[in-house]
């Protein structure tokens, strides 16, 4: 008797769970703004953003930009995000994300987002605390997927550094 | 019925489970080999010696990851559905070992790129793929007498590897032409990938339930519970590949593999393990015989890898902390069932005293401190799969934590020779019922 009610019990529990499994999207990240652009033309725009808010160094063999509150272009590629960004807290900034090459995604803040080439995501981000911000590949896109993290940094607020 | 008692064996299925058991440790020997020649690829001096170019390291990484989990994993399936049931398809190991040996082709000869995708990483070339799909098909076609045998565990089992082929063959038929070949290969192999560890759970229940009894006189759980306890892994399995009406290339799609493992797979071992550890407290368990080690370390290196799973970061060592002591806590559970039922079933003895004993210590304790130790490197920030300078192995803790990875590796690697030398060496001598 017993075990024909632990058994019932069991069953129950397991249609229950698989009943209950549709409801993960509903926890899932807002879908972010997303606008057609040609991978050429982005990565155009995201090298002219980058010419001119440079600090003149570089991190990672990329060049450290310091971008000022607003739109900020962001590449994604096999096995980069490029520019390094250096950030301020409390200052909201709007990444634009593309992926010049294959597909990817962009992990960060707990949530990851899709990157296909032809496709520009805009992902709101005001940094709460300095330091290092995590951000980095979530979708296998070749052998060197695992390095594919970006450079991001975010210092305390107030004017971001001269850019050249 | 729950998973029942060994039958007395029929000479063709004596033969079937001797060739499926040499598959599943023999797999497990070239994957040790493979695993000796990654270490001198990436020894100084040594690895400009070695005859392979310098891409080796992932290319022998692949397969040894495919032999090491898929090959014994399966072929182990394919020996407990003969086991079970008494069945003596002969051709089934054979077609499977050949499988098998086509994996090692394009390792060896160097055909097609690496890729570390997850799962079911591949070296993309028709011939890899084809031995992949062969020896999955030789088990799926052997399991089919388990599903019609009505014996649950092994049933289950069978089932869920079905789904898993389902999966992959709807991946194959959904994902469009010319996509990008690493992202090709990694969706290829993600749904079902994911399926087939509902698989290597249910034989993980499998050997716990097979273990307990032998030790204990008594399985973990009742028989209806038991039955409920498989079935709950089997459903979640089978209702997979409903999941490839969302986009196969979609983000969602990818989540909802991962949230079928988050939602399916923690109640069974859940009431399997407790039931199981109530009576290695309770049942005075005699631990100089194998049974009641086996299961012990099984539980508890598979506990350490399960609740692991539920504090992942997104691509640092916790995650092969996750899965190395799940995958162990696997092992052990096979290499007690390997010793305690097939050994005796096909005549060959296990081998007993403290050499048995010390397999199991050394796996079990090096594959506990090993999981240990990623999960530590992972929350200092140690990416997964990468080594040497690529690590940035920058701080104490990363560097402690790495080493303690490296020394459980070397105890359970010593732990895995054994087991292996002594199994080999019985299932190859040609006569039947000499006894340690």
């Amino acid at each position: 008797m017993r075990d024909r009610l632990a058994a019932a019990l069991m069953i129950a529990a397991t249609l229950a769970l698989l009943a209950a499994l549709p409801g993960w999207r509903m926890t899932d990240a807002p879908p972010p703004d997303a606008f057609a652009e040609a991978p050429d033309d982005f990565l155009a725009r995201a090298e002219a953003f980058a010419a001119r808010h440079a600090t003149g160094d570089e991190a990672g063999g990329m060049p450290v930009v310091a971008p000022p509150p607003g739109d900020v272009p962001v590449v994604a590629r096999r096995f980069q995000f490029w520019p390094a960004l250096v950030l301020r807290t409390g200052t909201a900034y709007r990444l634009h994300v593309a992926s010049v090459d294959s597909v990817h995604t962009l992990a960060i803040d707990g949530h990851e987002y899709l990157l296909v080439p032809g496709q520009t995501r805009v992902i709101e981000l005001t940094p709460r605390v300095a330091g290092p911000l995590p951000l980095q590949c979530g979708e296998y896109c070749g052998l060197g997927h695992n390095g594919m993290r970006g450079a991001v940094t975010a210092r305390d607020g107030g004017a971001p550094p001269a850019a050249r | 019925m729950e998973t029942r008692p060994l039958p007395a064996l029929s000479a063709p299925a004596r033969t079937a489970l001797r060739l499926w058991l040499l598959l599943a440790t023999g797999s497990l020997a070239v994957a040790g080999l493979l695993a000796l020649l990654l270490a001198l690829s990436r020894t100084p001096g040594v690895s400009a010696l070695l005859p392979w170019g310098p891409d080796f390291f992932h290319r022998g990484l692949v397969t040894h990851v495919v032999f090491s989990f898929q090959v014994w994993f399966l072929a182990m399936l394919g020996a407990l559905a003969v086991a079970t049931t008494d069945t003596g398809w002969r051709a089934l190991p054979v077609a499977a070992g050949i499988g098998a040996a086509a994996l090692l082709v394009p390792t060896v000869a160097g055909w097609g790129e690496a890729s570390l995708n997850n799962y079911v990483p591949v070296l993309d070339h028709p011939l890899f793929h084809a031995g992949l799909a062969v020896v999955a098909g030789a088990v799926a076609v052997a399991g089919l007498a388990a599903i019609r045998s009505g014996d649950a565990g092994t049933g289950a089992a069978a089932a869920s590897l079905w789904a898993a082929l389902a999966c992959f063959g709807l991946a194959a038929a959904l994902l469009p032409a010319g996509t990008d070949r690493p992202l090709f290969n990694e969706r290829l192999f993600w749904g079902g990938g994911h399926v087939l560890q509902f698989t290597n759970t249910l034989l993980l229940l499998i050997g716990w339930h097979m273990l307990a009894r032998s030790a204990f006189g008594r399985p973990p759980l009742p028989p209806l519970l038991t039955r409920a306890v498989y079935a709950s892994v089997a459903v979640f399995a089978v209702a997979a590949p409903l999941l490839y009406r969302l986009d196969v290339l979609g983000l969602p799609h990818r989540q909802a593999f991962t949230h079928l493992l988050w939602y399916g797979l923690p109640l069974p071992p859940l009431v399997m393990g407790a039931g199981a550890a109530w009576l290695l407290l309770t049942g005075r368990p005699d631990w100089s015989r194998p049974a009641p080690l086996a299961l012990a370390l099984s539980l508890a290196v598979f506990g350490l890898g399960g609740g692991a799973g539920f504090f992942l970061g997104v691509a640092d060592t916790r995650t092969p902390s996750h899965y190395h002591a799940v995958i162990g806590g696997v092992n052990l559970a096979l290499m007690g069932v390997i010793h305690v039922h097939l050994l005796p079933a096909l005549g060959r003895g296990a081998p007993g005293g403290r050499l048995a004993r010390a397999q199991f210590l050394l796996y079990g304790g090096g594959q506990l401190l090993h999981a240990a130790g990623f999960y530590l490197a992972g929350m200092a920030g140690v990416a997964r799969k990468t080594a040497g300078a690529e690590q940035g192995l920058d701080s104490v803790v990363k560097l402690a934590s790495m080493a303690v990875v490296g020394l459980g590796g070397a105890i359970a690697v010593v732990g895995g020779v054994l087991f292996v030398v002594q199994v080999l060496a019985r299932l190859l001598r040609r006569r039947e019922g000499i006894h340690a």
